[in-house]
C-alpha cells in the first residue's frame, strides 16, 4: 500500500521553530542503510517527505512543507534552499551600469559550520573521481523503494548528531538549527512586513488577512500548496502548524479556509502554537494577545477537523502563567526550548496515522470532532519516567492515582476522565513490559497481558474507566540527539531512562521514551470560558486597528458567540458511549 | 516647549523649520537612492541578502519594497511612490524624484520668509494647469496595435536589455490584444504567468492557450496528444473516506477493505461515464481526449482512464479552470451525470514537457482563445522574477494605453511642455502664489535632468537645448539620449501612459504639501526608536 500522504503548513515564526524540531526529530530516526532496516516499518516517513529529484539528476528527500514567515527571518537560510541550486552564474545583460548591493553574510553557529563542512565535503566527494560509482549506487537505492533517503546525510552523519553543542545563546531564529534540507517551493516569505520591526509591527489578526488580499500572495500561496498536494496520490490530510496570538493568525485563518474550500473531504489537524515568552508590558500587548487568540481560535476550529491549542505555559489571557512543570526537565522560557518539547510531543502525537497501519487520520479528527467537540487538548510525559531497571507495569502502578502525564494545551488541566482519547507509548521495548507471568509482585489486572500494547489497553481501561481510549505503540523512542537543547536533568541516561548515576557533562541524551495523549475533554470549557470572559471585556472600539483592518464589531459579536455554542457542546459528559 | 513635553519629558519634538528641514532630508535621501534608476540607461541593481539570496532590479517599486526604510516621512513618501504603481503600474522612481524636487525647491522660497501655505496654492494652481498641459501634448492617433508596441516598449527598455525588451514587447501586446473583449474592462488575470527555470530569458514565449504545471500521473497516458477534446470538471475520481464508515478503529484491514471496495464502486461509475463519452465523441476519429479535473483522481481510476487511451491531469487550480473553458470553449462540468459532446472544449494540441521533477502541460492552438499563457523561462530564479516584475509592468502599459484610448510623448517631453507653459501662466497668477508655480515647474524638470545625466548627458545644456526647440503642446519636443538633441518622440516611438502622468501630478502634489505644510513633528511613545 502506497502511502497516504499528510501535508504540512508551518505558519508563523513559532511554527516554524516547532516545526524545525519536528523535522529534525524525524530525521534522526532515518535508516540511510537498507540493510539495517527493520522488516516492519514503525513509522512511515513517505507520509510526511517526499522524494524528488532536481535538476543535476540527485535524488532528494524533503518535507511536504510549505512554511511561511516574515521577510528578515531566515538569517542564514536561503529561500530556496542549497538541493536545488544550480550553481551556475551568468553574465548580466544590462547595457547601463551594474551595482552591486550585498548584505553582509550573517554570522553562522558552530552547529551550522558543522553541516556546512559536512556538505562540502560531500560535495567534493560527489564531483571527485569516484563519480560514476554515486550514479550506479543512486539507481541501486533508488531501487529499494522506500529507503531511500536523503544522500546529502549519508557521510559523516553520526558526527554531528552526537557532537555536544551548547546553542542556547547562539540561536535566534529556526533556521539557526534546522538539519533538513527543505525543497525549494516550501518557504514564503511575505515581503510587506519585517520581522522584529517595531514600526510596521505584524502583530494583529487583520494585518495576515490584509496580506492574503493580495491577489499575487494568494496565487503563489496557492501555487506552493498545489505543488505538494497535487503529487499526493492518497492524500490524508494537513497538518496545519499555526501561530494564534499575532497577525500569522489572520493569515492562517485565510489558508485555513482555502484548504476547507478545495479539499473539503480531507482532514485538517489544527495545532494554535503560542510561545510562553511573549512580552507582557503594556496593556495594547495583552489585548492584542486575546483579541488575536479568540479571532483566531474561532476561525480554527471553524475551519478545520480539529484543532489544538499549545503552550508551555498554564494561562496565556490576563495574564502569561509560568511555564509547565515537566518532571525530568530543566527548560527556559526560549523558543529554541519549549518548541522542542512541544516539537517531541507532535511527534508521538500524530503518529497513530503516519504508521503503515489502517488508521487514517481522518478516522481519529471524525471521531474526535463527534458532536462538535472540535477542540482537544494534548498532554505529554516527556520523558516518560522509567528507571532503567524498571518494568512499564511498575512504573504505571508507581503513578498511582495521578496522572501519567502533563497537559499542554493551556488553561485545560486534563483532571477529569475525557470523553476521548487516543494515547500512543514509544521507546519501550516489550521486554520491559512486565515481569514473568510467575511473578508474585505483578498486579493481578496485567497477568496475562504479554505486550507493551496489551499492559497499555489494560492500563487505559483501568484508569479510564468512563472513556473511549486508543491505544497506539511504537517501538522506537524519540530521538533527541543534537541539535535538539539539552533539557533533560542529570540523572535521565544517554537513553533516556532514568538512572542512579549522573549524566557526564558532555553527554547529550539522544533518545527518550514518550508517552502522550491527545484528549476530548469537559476540562476545555475551561479554556473555552477564560478566553470569552476576557475577550468579552475588551471593547473593540477602543482597538481601532482591529477595526481598520477589517474586523467589523459584528463579527466580532458572532465571534464570541461561537464560544458560547462551542462550550455548549463540551458541557454533557457522559453521552458518548 | 511643546505642550507634548509637559506630558512625556521624554518625547522628541522637532518644530517649524525644524520639522521642514527633517521631512526635506528625507525626501532628498529617498530621491539619492532612487535617481539612477530612472529611463532606459538608468543603473541595475544587484542585491544580494545576508544568506545569498539574489535580487536583480532597476524598477523603482521592487527596490522600494526591498529597503528596510526606518525613517517615517521617508517610508510615508514611499507608500506614496507605491501606491502610485498599485495604481497604474508604472511611475514610482518618477513619484518619488518629483515629491523630492518639489520639497527642495520650496526649501528655497521657505527659508525666504514665504509661508508654505502660499506655496502650496502655487502647487494647487501649477498642477491645475500641469493637467490642462497633459491633455494638450496627447498624441492624436488611434490606439493600434503599433501604438501599443511603442507604448510597451517604452516602458519594458526601462526595465530589461533591449534585446529582451523587444521580445516581450510582442508578447505581451499579444497576450492583451488575445484576451481583449469587446466593451469589457481588460481583466489581466485571463494572462497566465508561467515561470520555467529552463533554457534562456530569450526563449520566452506566448502561448495561445494554457499551460499547466503539472502534468498526467499515470505512466501509460500519451505525452502528445493532437486534435483533441478537452473535459474539464470539478468531480472527484478519488476513493475518499464517507460519514457513513468513519469509526475510530476497525478490527481488521480486510473489514477496512471491504467498505473500501463498496465505496470504490461509486467513483469507478463515474469514471465510466467519463469512458462512456469518450467512446462516443471519439469512435469515428482517433482524436485525443484529455479530462482536466479540479479534484483528485486517484491512481485506480488514472488506470481506467489510461487503459482507454484517457489523459487525465488532477487538481486543476480554480483559476485555470475559468480559463481553460475560454481558451477551448466548453464549460466546466460539476457532476458526471449530464455529460455531453457539448460541453467540450477543443485544443490542436496537448503536449507535456518534464523538467526536472516539475512537469507542465500545454494545451494550445486553441481557436480563438480568450485566455493565453506567457511562459517565462531563465536560467535561474532571479532572471525569472526580474522578468516577470518587467512583463506585469508591460502588460499594465498596454491596458493602461487601450483604456485611456490615448497616449503621450515620451522621453521627458510633458516635463518641458508643462515647464515651459507654467512659465507662461506664472504671469498671468497674481501675487505669491506665483512663486509657487516657479518652484512647481522647476521641479518637473528633475525628470529630464535625471534622464539626461543616467544617459551621460549634461543636463544643464540638454534642458536649455529642448527649451529651444519647443514651440507649443501639441509639438512637444524629447531627449534624445544617445545624442543629446531634441526629438520628436512620437515619431521616435517613445510614448508612455495618460494616465501614469495624471497620477503622478495628482499624488505628487498632495503629498509634498501635506509635507510642507508640516510645523511639528512628534516622536513619543515608541521606545524602539531611541538612539536609531
Amino acid at each position: 500500500m502506497s502511502s497516504r500522504e499528510v501535508v504540512t503548513l508551518q505558519i508563523g515564526h513559532y511554527s516554524n521553530y516547532v516545526g524545525s524540531h519536528w523535522w529534525n526529530i524525524q530525521e534522526s530516526s532515518f535508516i540511510y542503510d537498507p540493510k539495517l532496516a527493520p522488516v516492519q516499518k514503525d513509522i512511515d516517513h513517505d507520509v510526511l517527505f517526499r522524494e524528488g529529484k532536481n535538476l543535476r539528476g540527485e535524488v532528494t528527500y524533503t518535507p511536504r512543507l510549505v512554511a511561511f514567515d516574515l521577510k528578515g527571518s531566515l538569517n542564514t537560510l536561503k529561500q530556496e534552499g542549497s538541493l536545488y541550486d544550480h550553481r551556475h552564474q551568468e553574465e548580466i545583460r544590462w547595457t547601463g551600469d551594474v551595482t552591486l548591493h550585498q548584505e553582509d553574510g550573517a554570522d553562522k553557529n558552530p552547529y551550522l559550520l558543522d553541516l556546512e563542512k559536512e556538505e562540502q565535503l560531500y560535495m567534493k566527494d560527489n564531483t571527485g573521481s569516484n563519480n560514476s560509482q554515486e550514479s550506479i549506487d543512486d539507481v541501486e537505492i533508488k531501487d529499494s523503494g522506500s529507503e531511500v533517503k536523503e544522500r546529502k546525510q549519508k557521510s559523516s552523519d553520526a558526527g554531528i548528531r552526537n557532537k555536544f553543542y551548547k546553542l542556547d545563546d547562539s540561536v535566534t531564529v529556526w533556521s539557526d538549527y534546522l538539519r533538513t534540507f527543505l525543497h525549494p517551493k516550501s518557504i514564503h516569505v511575505i515581503e510587506k512586513y519585517r520581522h522584529k520591526n517595531d514600526l510596521q509591527p505584524f502583530d494583529i489578526y487583520g494585518c495576515g488577512q490584509e496580506v492574503m488580499a493580495d491577489y499575487e500572495t494568494r496565487i503563489e500561496v496557492e501555487d506552493r500548496l498545489h505543488f505538494f498536494i497535487e503529487e499526493c496520490d492518497h492524500l490524508q490530510g494537513f497538518h496545519v502548524l499555526l501561530d494564534t496570538f499575532d497577525g500569522f493568525g489572520g493569515l492562517g485563518s485565510h489558508v485555513l479556509q482555502h484548504l476547507e474550500d478545495e479539499y473539503s473531504s480531507k482532514g485538517i489537524f489544527t495545532f494554535g502554537l503560542t510561545p510562553n515568552n511573549l512580552p507582557d508590558d503594556t496593556p495594547q500587548k495583552r489585548a492584542n494577545r486575546i483579541l488575536n487568540s479568540a479571532i483566531s481560535y474561532s476561525k480554527c476550529w471553524s475551519n478545520s477537523s480539529l484543532f489544538v491549542p499549545m503552550c508551555l505555559a498554564n494561562s496565556l489571557w490576563k495574564t502569561i502563567g509560568p511555564p509547565v512543570q515537566l518532571s525530568h526537565l530543566q527548560y527556559k522560557s526560549l523558543d529554541y526550548h519549549t518548541s522542542a518539547i512541544l516539537a517531541a510531543t507532535l511527534d508521538s502525537v500524530t503518529s497513530p496515522y503516519r504508521q503503515p497501519a489502517v488508521l487514517h487520520m481522518r478516522d481519529l479528527t471524525d471521531t474526535f470532532q463527534s458532536i462538535g467537540r472540535k477542540m482537544a487538548s494534548v498532554s505529554t510525559s516527556f520523558p516518560y519516567p522509567i528507571h532503567e531497571d524498571q518494568f512499564l507495569v511498575d512504573s504505571l502502578m508507581s503513578i498511582g492515582n495521578d496522572l501519567p502525564w502533563v497537559s499542554l494545551t493551556p488553561h485545560v488541566k486534563n483532571t477529569v476522565n475525557p470523553f476521548l482519547q487516543s494515547t500512543v507509548v514509544r521507546g519501550i521495548s516489550n521486554n520491559i513490559a512486565k515481569r514473568s507471568v510467575q511473578d508474585e509482585r505483578s498486579p493481578h489486572q496485567f497477568r496475562t497481558c504479554q505486550t507493551v500494547d496489551d499492559v497499555l489497553q489494560m492500563y487505559l481501561r483501568d484508569r479510564f474507566p468512563t472513556t473511549h481510549s486508543d491505544g497506539t505503540v511504537l517501538r522506537d523512542p524519540c530521538k533527541v540527539v543534537s541539535p535538539y537543547p539539552h533539557i533533560f536533568d542529570p540523572n535521565v541516561s544517554k537513553n533516556g531512562f532514568l538512572s542512579s548515576t549522573k549524566r557526564a557533562d558532555f553527554q547529550g541524551v539522544e533518545s527518550v521514551p514518550v508517552m502522550t495523549s491527545l484528549q476530548s475533554t469537559s476540562d476545555t470549557v475551561e479554556l473555552l470560558q477564560t478566553l470569552h470572559t476576557e475577550a468579552s471585556k475588551l471593547n473593540i472600539h477602543k482597538h481601532h486597528r482591529y477595526l481598520a483592518a477589517g474586523i467589523e464589531e459584528d463579527d466580532y459579536v458572532e465571534i464570541l458567540a461561537n464560544f458560547e455554542t462551542l462550550q455548549h457542546c463540551y458541557e454533557e459528559p457522559g453521552d458518548m458511549g | 516647549m511643546s505642550a507634548i513635553k509637559s506630558l512625556n519629558p521624554k518625547a522628541e519634538v522637532a518644530r517649524a523649520a525644524q520639522a521642514l528641514a527633517v521631512n526635506i532630508s528625507a525626501a532628498k535621501g529617498l530621491q539619492d537612492v532612487l535617481k539612477t534608476n530612472l529611463g532606459p540607461k538608468g543603473t541595475l541593481k544587484m542585491l544580494v541578502s545576508g544568506s545569498g539570496d539574489i535580487k536583480l532590479t532597476k524598477d523603482g517599486n521592487v527596490l522600494l519594497h526591498e529597503m528596510q526604510i526606518q525613517h517615517p516621512t521617508a517610508s510615508l513618501i514611499a507608500r506614496v511612490a507605491t501606491a502610485q504603481d498599485d495604481i497604474t503600474g508604472d511611475g514610482t522612481t518618477s513619484n518619488v524624484l518629483i515629491i523630492g524636487e518639489l520639497l527642495k525647491q520650496a526649501d528655497l522660497y521657505v527659508s525666504e520668509g514665504l509661508h508654505p501655505r502660499i506655496i502650496a496654492e502655487g502647487f494647487e494652481m501649477a498642477r491645475n494647469r500641469a493637467l490642462q498641459v497633459l491633455d494638450e501634448v496627447k498624441i492624436k492617433r488611434e490606439v493600434d496595435r503599433d501604438t501599443l508596441i511603442q507604448v510597451a516598449r517604452t516602458s519594458l527598455r526601462t526595465k530589461v536589455y533591449n534585446d529582451l525588451a523587444d521580445l516581450l514587447t510582442e508578447h505581451v501586446v499579444d497576450a492583451v490584444l488575445a484576451i481583449q473583449k469587446p466593451k469589457q474592462a481588460i481583466d489581466l488575470h485571463m494572462v497566465e504567468i508561467m515561470e520555467m527555470q529552463h533554457k534562456t530569458d530569450m526563449d520566452t514565449t506566448l502561448v495561445r492557450g494554457i499551460v499547466m504545471d503539472h502534468g498526467a500521473r499515470h505512466p501509460d497516458m500519451k505525452k502528445r496528444s493532437e486534435d483533441c477534446f478537452i473535459l474539464t470538471c470539478n468531480v472527484s475520481l478519488e476513493y475518499e473516506k464517507t460519514e457513513v464508515n468513519s469509526a475510530f478503529y476497525y478490527k481488521t484491514a480486510a473489514e477496512r477493505e471491504k467498505l473500501v471496495q463498496a465505496e470504490r464502486e461509486f467513483i469507478d461509475q463515474r469514471v465510466r461515464k467519463i469512458i462512456a463519452l469518450k467512446k462516443k465523441v471519439c469512435a469515428a476519429n482517433d482524436s485525443g481526449f484529455i479530462v482536466i479535473n479540479q479534484k483528485g483522481i486517484d491512481p485506480m481510476s488514472l488506470d481506467m482512464l489510461a487503459k482507454e487511451g484517457i489523459v487525465g491531469l488532477r487538481r486543476a487550480k480554480r483559476r485555470n479552470m475559468e480559463r481553460l473553458s475560454l481558451a477551448c470553449g466548453g464549460a466546466a462540468m460539476n457532476s458526471v451525470e449530464e455529460l455531453t459532446p457539448d460541453c467540450l472544449g477543443h485544443a490542436g494540441l496537448v503536449y507535456e514537457q518534464v523538467l526536472g521533477e516539475d512537469k507542465y502541460t500545454f494545451v494550445e492552438q486553441c481557436k480563438n482563445p480568450a485566455s493565453v499563457t506567457l511562459v517565462l523561462k531563465g536560467p535561474n530564479k532571479h532572471t525569472l522574477t526580474q522578468i516577470k516584475d518587467a512583463i506585469r509592468d508591460g502588460l499594465r502599459a498596454v491596458k493602461n494605453a487601450i483604456e485611456d484610448a490615448c497616449v503621450i510623448p515620451g522621453a521627458g517631453a510633458f516635463e518641458i511642455a508643462a515647464y515651459q507653459e507654467l512659465m507662461k501662466y506664472k504671469n498671468e497668477v497674481k501675487g505669491r502664489p506665483r512663486l509657487g508655480v516657479q518652484a512647481f515647474a522647476d521641479a518637473l524638470l528633475i525628470i529630464v535632468k535625471v534622464l539626461a545625466s543616467n544617459s551621460g548627458l549634461d543636463p544643464q545644456e540638454s534642458i536649455v537645448k529642448l527649451q529651444e526647440e519647443y514651440t507649443d503642446p501639441s509639438h512637444a519636443v524629447g531627449l534624445d539620449i544617445k545624442t543629446g538633441e531634441a526629438l520628436i518622440p512620437a515619431d521616435a516611438g517613445i510614448v508612455d501612459n495618460y494616465r501614469v502622468k495624471k497620477q503622478l501630478l495628482h499624488s505628487c502634489s498632495v503629498i509634498a504639501t501635506n509635507l510642507l505644510l508640516v510645523d511639528e513633528i512628534m516622536r513619543a511613545g515608541m521606545t524602539s526608536l531611541k538612539g536609531s
